[in-house]
């Protein structure tokens, strides 16, 4: 699954570590995100959709 | 800052900490066991009850560790734990007991012991050495690919 949260995150200039605070993961499991290697569960994909203020379709495509 | 902010602030302290009061706690009980006799019943007795007591403080921190997880983190360990565990122990089984057939195998075998308790305790030592040899390894190759 291909995602935009590096784009959404250097927008808002944004630290890996400042959007696991507010998603409260470790910055680690950002980086997986980011790099795609790892998909989130849908209450996380439904926090990532709420902090960007965006639908999560227009952030995670197949 | 206290004890218990400090060990809340440094996981590697905390892990280190509980390490430490399980192999006092331990020590004490065993020691006491064998005070008593390690086959008498009150040995016995001692020894299984302190096995449980121990057994549910460390479910119970677990449970506490885990909470701290987030979900990612908690998915790198139930991979770790089905593919490196039984996959630690399936290969490191088999090495195990062709290494053990062979016939300086079966002398280093024999040279720990041929009390069938001292074997069993050996057994499930390296059983359980297999496993988290396994699970450190899958655990640490999960976050690798996923750097």
């Amino acid at each position: 699954m291909n995602n935009r949260l590096k784009i959404l995150r250097a927008e808002r200039d944004w630290s890996q570590a400042d959007l696991a605070e507010q998603l409260g993961v470790s910055r680690q499991t950002v980086n997986a995100l980011e790099t795609g290697r790892y998909d989130p569960s849908l209450p996380l994909a439904f926090k990532i959709a709420r902090v960007f203020d965006q639908a999560i379709e227009s952030i995670f495509s197949e | 800052m206290n004890i218990s902010t400090a060990l809340a602030r440094r996981p590697l302290v905390r892990y280190l900490a509980a390490a430490v009061g399980c192999a006092i706690g331990g020590g004490i009980g065993a020691g006491v066991a064998v005070g008593f006799g390690s086959t008498s019943s009150v040995g016995l007795l001692i020894a299984a009850v302190g096995g449980t007591v121990g057994m549910l403080i460390a479910i119970w921190a677990t449970l506490l560790w885990w909470n701290t997880l987030d979900e990612a983190a908690r998915e790198a360990h139930k991979w770790a734990w089905w593919w490196g565990s039984n996959g630690g122990i399936a290969f490191g089984g088999i090495a195990a007991i062709t290494l053990f057939s062979t016939a300086r195998g079966g002398q280093a075998l024999a040279s720990l012991g041929s009390d069938p308790v001292d074997l069993l305790l050996l057994g499930g030592f390296i059983c359980a050495m297999f496993q988290v040899c396994g699970y450190a390894l899958a655990w640490a190759g999960w976050w690798l690919v996923r750097r």
